[in-house]
C-alpha cells in the first residue's frame, strides 16, 4: 500500500504541476491541460502494461501515479462548465476527443512496448 | 505548501481506489469498480467545487478536490480498461463502459452542480 500512496502523492503533484504549467502557456476556453495529461497518461499506462511490471512496480506506477496523475472527476466537471458556458460543441468536441484519444493513445503504448 | 497539500490527498485517493479494487469482487469483466469510482467522484468534485462554502480552509480545499478526488477518479484505468475489452474482442462491453463512463460521470457531475448551486441560494 505504501507504494500505492506513493505513487499517488508524485501522480498528483506532477497532474497539479503540469496543469498549472500547461494553463501559464495557453490561455484558451478549450481545457487543453487535462486533455494533455489524461492522453499522455493513457499512453504510458499502455507502455507500462506492455512491459508487465512487477507487483511493486506496477502498485507503484500503474495504480499510484499514472492512476492518479490522470483524472476523470475533472474531466467531467470541465464538459459540464463547457455545458454551462453554453459552449455545448466544444463540450461535445472535448468529451469524444478524451474518450477516444485516451484509448487510442494506450493501444499505442501498448502495441509499443509490448 | 499548495504541491504538498495536492499530493497528500493524491495519495489518500490512490490507497482508496486501490481499496475498493481490492475490496469488491466482481467475477464479472466488466469494470463496474472504476465505473463506480470515476461517477462518485464526478459528483463530489462538481459539488465541492461549486458549493464554495463547504470547505473553507483553500489549502484544505485544493487538498481535497485537486489531490483527493483528482486522484482518486481516473482516466488512465479507463482507457486501459476499454482497451482491454477491445482486445478480448468484447465490443458491445467495450461499447457500453465506454459510453456509461463518458456520459454517465458527465452526468453525475451535472447533478453535484445543479445541488451545490441549489444548497447556495438556501
Amino acid at each position: 500500500m505504501i507504494y500505492v500512496a506513493l505513487g499517488g502523492f508524485f501522480g498528483a503533484i506532477a497532474r497539479y504541476g503540469l496543469s498549472q504549467f500547461i494553463r501559464s502557456i495557453f490561455n484558451t476556453a478549450y481545457p487543453i491541460a487535462t486533455f494533455f495529461i489524461n492522453s499522455l497518461g493513457s499512453f504510458l499506462i499502455g507502455i507500462a502494461i506492455g512491459q508487465g511490471y512487477s507487483n511493486s512496480a506496477h502498485l507503484f506506477a500503474v495504480i499510484g501515479f499514472l492512476g492518479t496523475f490522470t483524472t476523470f472527476s475533472t474531466f467531467s466537471f470541465e464538459v459540464i462548465q463547457l455545458f454551462e458556458k453554453k459552449e455545448a460543441k466544444k463540450a461535445l468536441l472535448y468529451l469524444m476527443s478524451s474518450v477516444l484519444f485516451g484509448i487510442l493513445f494506450a493501444t499505442i503504448g501498448f502495441q509499443l512496448s509490448y | 505548501m499548495a504541491f504538498i497539500a495536492v499530493g497528500i490527498g493524491g495519495a489518500f485517493g490512490a490507497i482508496l481506489r486501490y481499496l475498493i479494487s481490492e475490496w469488491t469482487i466482481v467475477s464479472s469483466s466488466f469494470p463496474y469498480v472504476t465505473l463506480g469510482i470515476n461517477f462518485f467522484g464526478s459528483f463530489l468534485l462538481a459539488y465541492l467545487l461549486i458549493r464554495q462554502t463547504f470547505i473553507q480552509n483553500p489549502l484544505m480545499k485544493l487538498g481535497i478536490t485537486t489531490g483527493f478526488l483528482g486522484g482518486f477518479t481516473t482516466f488512465s484505468t479507463f482507457s486501459l480498461e476499454a482497451l482491454s475489452l477491445l482486445q478480448q474482442h468484447m465490443y458491445g462491453y467495450a461499447f457500453i463502459y465506454v459510453v456509461c463512463s463518458s456520459l454517465g460521470c458527465v452526468l453525475a457531475s451535472f447533478v453535484g452542480f445543479r445541488l451545490a448551486k441549489r444548497g447556495e441560494h438556501v
